[in-house]
């Protein structure tokens, strides 16, 4: 079986571009029942536009339905489900047992367990196998040698984290912003407490200096591990992140993509070439999590240090004229000509140029793109097509 | 209702049971975190065989999460503690239902993962997979509890309802990794119940935190107290859970009596109601947006 490359999207915009630079499938968010309430923007008619426009080209969509359920969250569920059934959603991804109940005695959803259940072993696997899970997504503290056992032994597909952000917590086992924030991390308004500054005391004694107790983790990022989970037979590897941006999304998904297809085509490239496509978007630092075990300072994120992306994203291509050479963008940070400009594209290698002048649509040449969301034209002598994405090189 | 209280040593049992203790809970050497005593399989079987002459109940805390690596062994404690005729094993991790089920002994399970069971509907999951009760999450409103209790009659129903109560656990060992950031030697840290945390913006509040070969885990800065709740929701409940750690013995043993007269409680207020506040009771916890 081919192993799935699954990207999260917050928006249809994103659905798209994780779809179009490499993702099989996208996890997003529907309005109700959802974690990362803000991430969470799908309405039914935007969910049914995702699954259509995957369909239209052999991918799928799944929908997150992972909050922990209180009784009052239990109104119209059986709709929701009815609803995602009836436009053929791919899958959902839940944590919670009435959620698993309703949608196997109304719908013929898919079901994956969701890493809010932190599952750990091949024993819990297997019990929620037998309830009709098809696919468990694994605790993101599993080792890969645990991750390898458990494959060995589970009647359920896999899914494994292999990029993004990372609870500090066992997911689903938190409930630091409860206490301190009054929002429920369970139910999607984690207010992400364990990254706050904190103090250590030892009895009365300071340990810690000017609040630099730090829980944050580093992001992570496995590429050096993937080679083992799609020899292992992992069905899904996830990246994490609803909120990053398109760039972020089109970047770290067509890093992995190039990384999964060069590897099954045994012509793997040195990793460090993988590392530095991601690094063109990524500004965390990352680490391996809990691949190797337990983890220690290295995957440990003090003094709120970030990374400065290699590239600048300044714009998305929406239109080429063959015959003018034009290209309409829509710009999303500063450039001015001169700046030298690379092509990111899903159908083809980098490629660079220098941007020549830059005029609004009216035609009125411009001194510089300075206006998030402005549609411009430029010259260029390759060839675009919409949805390329153009960075700046430094 | 049963009042569980957990068990230091043997020789408490009566004591315990003086001030009202119906059940002990135990801790386990390999298979407890956050450890206030522990016993060895010999003494497990030893206690409970005392508490039923007692005419009390034993029950077992499970409240690790199960890595793959640890399954063999906790496969062989459950075979050596099936005879022990314990009245309860209370789970953090719902791993252990098929792994005491083949034992068929997931009717001694009382599913007490900290932050699930929020519903009626986690109930009747239980009672389907043949369990012996359910302990509801720790932060649901009094409104709430007595919603799920309401639709638990077919299965015992549970609260943690005094005293420390967790809120966050993490397989990181997060205290020693900051010692080893800053280069300070950090003694005793494994199980060391002196270490608090104190957030930048809350400066009145410390929270416990523990961090042993598990992980760490951070408690409440404030223990949850249910004088007043506790008889409204008493009629519903089959245990009553009061949690032990960070509590001296002389607190713990006061708190349980209060539970059992009325004018106790009122001197338990005066010495100790500053470390004390109703938890999630009145708190209603809103599907609210995320701060970033």
């Amino acid at each position: 079986m081919k192993v799935e490359l699954l990207a999260p999207a917050g928006d249809l915009e994103k659905v798209k571009f994780a779809l179009l630079y490499g993702a099989d499938a996208v996890y997003i968010g529907g309005q109700e029942f959802s974690l990362r309430a803000r991430a969470s923007k799908f309405s039914l008619e935007a969910i049914k536009e995702a699954v259509e426009f995957a369909h239209s080209i052999n991918k799928k969509i799944y929908v997150t339905t992972n909050i922990v359920f209180h009784n009052d969250d239990v109104d119209m569920l059986d709709d929701y489900l009815l609803s995602l059934d009836k436009m053929k959603v791919d899958a959902i991804i839940c944590s919670s047992p009435v959620i698993i109940d309703r949608a196997k005695s109304l719908t013929n959803l898919e079901i994956h367990l969701s890493t809010q259940v932190s599952v750990t072993n091949s024993s819990l696997t297997n019990f929620w196998a037998d309830q009709g899970i098809k696919r468990v997504v694994l605790a993101r503290e599993c080792s890969i040698d645990e991750i390898r056992e458990i494959k060995r032994k589970a009647r359920a597909d896999l899914e494994v984290f292999i990029h993004g952000g990372m609870c500090v917590s066992y997911s689903g086992k938190c409930t630091l912003s409860n206490y301190m924030t009054d929002r429920d991390a369970n139910r999607g308004g984690c207010a992400h407490s364990c990254r706050w500054k904190y103090n250590l005391y030892d009895d009365h004694h300071l340990v810690s200096e000017d609040y630099d107790f730090q829980m944050s983790s580093k992001d992570l990022e496995t590429l050096r591990y993937i080679k083992d989970l799609m020899d292992i037979g992992v069905a899904s590897l996830k990246i994490e992140g609803r909120m990053k941006s398109i760039h972020y999304i089109a970047t770290v998904v067509n890093a992995y993509r190039e990384f999964i297809d060069d590897y099954e085509a045994d012509a793997l490239k040195d990793i460090s070439y993988y590392e530095a496509e991601i690094r063109k978007a990524e500004n965390r630092l990352t680490s391996y999590g809990f691949m190797e075990g337990i983890t220690s300072v290295k995957q440990q994120l003090y003094n709120m240090r970030s990374e400065v992306p290699t590239k600048e994203f300044v714009g998305i291509v929406l239109s080429y004229d063959d015959e003018l050479k034009e290209a309409i963008i829509e710009q999303r940070n500063y450039f001015q000509p001169g700046d030298k400009l690379e092509i990111f594209s899903p159908k083809k290698p980098t490629e660079t140029f220098t941007s020549g002048p830059i005029f609004d649509e009216g035609g009125l040449e411009l001194d510089a793109a300075r206006h998030p969301l402005q549609k411009i034209k430029i010259h260029c002598e390759t060839q675009l097509s919409p949805y390329d994405i153009l960075r700046k090189v430094f | 209702m049963n009042i569980v209280v957990t068990l230091k040593n043997i020789l408490e049992m009566p004591h315990l049971a003086s001030l009202g203790a119906d059940v002990f809970l135990l801790q386990t050497e390999h298979f407890t975190r956050n450890v206030t005593a522990s016993f060895s399989v010999d003494e497990i079987v030893q206690i409970t065989q005392k508490s039923h002459e007692m005419g009390k109940k034993t029950y077992l805390l499970v409240n690790i999460m199960i890595h793959e690596d640890m399954l063999i062994d906790l496969d062989h404690f459950i075979s050596e503690v099936q005879f022990a005729n314990l009245d309860g094993i209370v789970c953090f991790d719902f791993t252990m239902f098929s792994l005491l089920k083949k034992y068929d002994m997931e009717r001694l399970m009382i599913f007490q993962p900290g932050t699930f069971n929020t519903n009626c509907y986690d109930a009747w999951f239980a009672k389907k997979q043949g369990m012996k009760g359910l302990t509801v999450s720790k932060e649901v409103t009094l409104e709430e509890i007595l919603e799920i209790a309401d639709c638990t009659q077919d299965i015992e129903f549970s609260i943690v309802g005094h005293g420390y109560l967790e809120m966050f656990f993490s397989r990181r060992p997060l205290i020693t990794n900051y010692g080893l950031f800053k280069g300070l030697n950090l003694k005793s840290v494994a199980n060391s119940h002196h270490y608090f945390l104190q957030e930048e913006m809350r400066k009145e509040e410390f929270f416990p935190v523990i961090e042993d070969s598990f992980g760490t885990t951070i408690f409440r800065s404030k223990k949850l107290l249910s004088f007043q709740e506790v008889g409204v929701i008493a009629p519903f409940l089959s245990d009553f859970f009061i949690e032990r750690i960070f509590v001296s013995d002389e607190e713990y043993y006061e708190s349980i009596k209060a539970y059992f007269d009325f004018k106790l409680q009122e001197a338990f207020l005066s010495k100790y109601q500053s470390a004390y506040d109703s938890g999630f009771y009145y708190r209603r916890i809103g599907r609210s947006k995320e701060a970033e």
